[in-house]
């Protein structure tokens, strides 16, 4: 399969792949890179994110007696 | 009986009203020395990631479904994950959600961790549009 790296397109079978994942109360992130030898040469990255905004709303009238 | 309550439906209102179909919603990238939060009003350069394949202002939004409400809580989730293709970005960490059409209005600020992207795709995948996991939620 050939890939767009930072030296052009490349045989992804010529490049050393390696994969990670993270998980917070923010996000699932997982990641792949593409090296070179010892050079990053492709790195995608995807994050799930999770439900950060939620909001409690009420009403207030007065203090209660 | 009748109970004090902020209602459900001004909520979804409250929603409709800043994140509209009929509106044009942005996604801009922010590197992790931003200072973005509850106190941002609206979309600003600043900060804001410059790299490759990367436009100021960001992306579209894909908003097809309006806000919502389940168990007196009103959700929306943008429609489709958000993609930057083809970018080269160095640490970025926040997602700003705007409403362009309503002069740069700010949403939702989202962080995560830092992620560079070289030569590659970033893409921020949303939950399931619901009242538990929904993207924004009034509760």
């Amino acid at each position: 399969v050939i890939i767009r790296t930072t030296h052009g397109d490349f045989d992804e079978e010529l490049l050393r792949k390696v994969e990670g994942r993270r998980e917070d109360a923010n996000e699932i992130a997982t990641w792949q890179e593409w090296w070179l030898g010892t050079e990053l040469v492709k790195r995608d990255a995807q994050v799930h994110l999770k439900s950060v905004s939620a909001l409690g709303a009420t009403t207030r009238m007065g203090d209660q007696k | 009986v009748n109970v004090q309550a902020f209602c459900t439906s001004a909520k979804v209102d409250a929603l409709a009203a800043i994140c509209s179909s009929t509106d044009t919603l942005m996604a801009a990238l922010y590197v992790a020395a931003g200072s973005l939060g509850a106190d941002t009003t609206g979309y600003s350069t600043t900060n804001e990631v410059v790299g490759m394949g990367y436009t100021a202002g960001g992306i579209e939004v894909t908003n097809v479904v309006g806000a919502d409400s389940a168990n007196g809580v009103a959700f929306w989730t943008p429609s489709a994950p958000l993609v930057y293709p083809s970018v080269t970005l160095t640490v970025v960490d926040t997602v700003l959600i705007y409403n362009e059409s309503q002069g740069g209005r700010a949403i939702a600020v989202f962080n995560f961790g830092t992620q560079s992207i070289i030569e590659g795709t970033f893409t921020l995948t949303m939950p399931p549009n619901d009242d538990v996991t929904g993207l924004v939620r009034i509760g």
